[in-house]
């Protein structure tokens, strides 16, 4: 394994095992030895949430453990994000995302986050506690092409209907694509309030963003 | 037997003569259906409120009438916190983490809690049911339990990581949070109600670990029911998600009865709680009693009862709060079908 290839191993293990200090560390490693610090991200940070990720799936971990392990990651990407040339901004779809109205809850928000800027969207975080109104406002002064809502509470989950139903009444509704997620949501919900797609984690709204995304970029 | 009845019978695992049930919580829905926020309510009449919350717990059918449901972050307001409660069908949510750090916990005060307006007009409104229709109902009265409380008021992500790097933090949020509940809900005993109830939704089995239920929520619980329980009638335990990996803790607590998410298996449920304790749930609060028509909520819950099986000490519910949109059709569906079940010595 050359130098590169162990550093990556490092990063993937700190991020796996919680050690912000030490991914902070072996990302100045990757900056000073002249890594490409995309590659770093890709291969170190996000495989090592990824295997975090496994691991939850596996009840080996939990929230608190991904939470741990997401700070670890922030803090790596952090010190590689100014060294990495990303694509320019026409490129990146970019995704409005928030919790809606009512709700606190923005842990499964902020994994989502985190999974799609490593993924390679532009993500503009709206927050938690957001009127639905300003989901469609930031998605138009954005022009975004997807909109990701999130809520862990049952009390909440009808703020989701009403950004499609706004979308429809300003007659933009072909504009967007509209994600939903989390605890009480379904594929069943997703599909009876007319939004674009529902996932059942963070890895899975991934994959959905991806495939939501190439429909739009087909679209255009 | 009226509700009441029935209902204190089968929290004692004793046997009903029909199945009991009762809606879990359902403030937001109720006063959505007036258009009106919680906030709205806090400024009725306490007459007011009353008449419309015992006119829509005995429309839906529900054995239990709870007060003040929805207004759990009251008393977060009630220290200093600031709460959204003015949007209608909106559950009132904290605006942003009352504390910076767990060590702060020693600024508050717990004697703010009889202070807040709308607790005083929530206790007068609860008297007013007692009064009015505690002969009929059981009343019951719920709060966020205390792991949920110390997430709170540090925020639910800043108690995720305490879990791991510092538990001190968790213990000391914990010794005061244990002290707030207990107090809430002993202002509400001595309004009247016959049953206490604690949420911990934060104590989900989806976001903590079997390990971490057991050192901490467990524990905390723990202490509010040892210092409720002779004073109210009977208590309940409501957690949201899977509870699989850890619910054949839940019994140590000492509760009289656990409110069981959607998520879990009913027939597990019965199996692991084995007459320790009554069960209720878990009709799925979107996917049926939201998305279905009364006929499949009527199905779900013949399905929730199967699951169940027989024997007492299981009351049909819904595995959460309603969403504030569920159908007053529906909920007739659910408390119908639990009427005509007919259940003979």
């Amino acid at each position: 394994m050359d130098k590169k290839e162990v550093l990556f191993q490092k990063l993937s293990d700190a991020v796996l095992e919680m050690e912000t200090e030490n991914t902070v560390m072996y990302a100045e490693e990757v900056i000073e030895n002249g890594i490409d610090a995309f590659e770093a991200i890709d291969k170190g940070l996000s495989n090592g949430m990824n295997r975090a990720g496994q691991l939850f799936e596996e009840e080996e971990y939990f929230v608190p453990e991904l939470l741990m392990c997401s700070d670890a990651m922030y803090a790596g990407l952090g010190i590689l994000k100014p060294h990495i040339k990303l694509s320019t901004s026409a490129d990146r779809f970019k995704v409005v995302i928030g919790v809606i109205k009512g709700d606190t809850h923005d842990i499964g928000k902020n994994l989502v986050k985190l999974m799609l800027e490593t993924s390679d969207f532009d993500v503009i975080d709206l927050g938690r506690d957001v009127p639905p109104a300003d989901f469609v406002r930031r998605a138009k002064e954005e022009s975004a092409s997807i909109i990701c809502i999130s809520t862990l509470m049952t009390t909440t989950m009808d703020g989701m209907s009403e950004v499609i139903h706004i979308l429809n009444t300003e007659n933009i509704r072909n504009q967007f694509k509209v994600m939903v997620g989390g605890g009480p949501i379904s594929q069943n919900f997703c599909d009876k309030i007319g939004a674009d797609g529902y996932s059942v984690n963070a890895a899975d709204a991934v994959r959905l963003a991806k495939k939501l995304a190439g429909a739009e970029a087909a679209l255009k | 037997m009226n509700g009441k009845e029935i209902m204190k019978r089968a929290v004692k695992l004793k046997k009903t003569e029909r199945l009991p049930v009762a809606l879990l919580s359902g403030g937001v829905w109720i006063f959505k259906r007036k258009n009106m926020s919680i906030g709205d309510s806090l400024r009725l009449h306490p007459e007011t409120a009353a008449e419309i919350v015992a006119e829509t717990y005995a429309e839906a059918g529900s054995d239990i009438i709870w007060t003040a449901s929805g207004c759990y972050n009251l008393i977060i307001r009630a220290l200093g916190g600031k709460v959204h409660l003015d949007e209608v069908g909106v559950a009132p949510d904290v605006a942003e983490a009352l504390l910076e750090k767990a060590a702060d916990v020693d600024k508050l005060n717990l004697d703010r809690l009889n202070e807040d307006p709308g607790i005083q007009a929530m206790l007068e409104m609860t008297r007013i049911l007692v009064k009015n229709c505690g002969d009929q109902y059981l009343i019951a009265n719920n709060q966020w339990g205390p792991f949920t409380l110390a997430g709170q008021l540090v925020g639910t992500s800043n108690l995720m990581r305490y879990l791991l790097r510092d538990k001190p933090a968790i213990h000391a949020l914990q010794e005061f949070t244990t002290e707030l509940c207990y107090r809430y809900l002993k202002l509400f005993v001595q309004a009247g109600v016959e049953m206490v109830s604690m949420s911990e939704m934060t104590a989900s089995g989806d976001l903590i670990s079997p390990k971490q239920f057991v050192e901490f929520v467990l524990p905390a619980d723990t202490i509010v029911q040892k210092k409720i329980e002779n004073e109210v009638f009977a208590t309940m335990l409501h957690i949201c998600g899977n509870t699989s990996r850890f619910i054949g803790e839940i019994p140590k607590i000492g509760v009289d009865m656990l409110s069981v998410d959607s998520k879990l298996d009913l027939s597990f449920a019965r199996e692991t709680l084995n007459g320790k304790m009554a069960f209720a749930g878990n009709v799925n609060p979107v996917s049926i009693m939201y998305e279905k028509g009364p006929e499949q909520v009527e199905a779900a819950c013949r399905e929730c009862v199967a699951q169940a099986g027989g024997g007492g000490g299981y009351i049909l519910m819904p595995g959460c709060d309603l969403p504030p949109s569920v159908t007053m059709e529906n909920v007739k569906a659910m408390t119908r079908t639990a009427h005509a079940i007919q259940m003979p010595e």
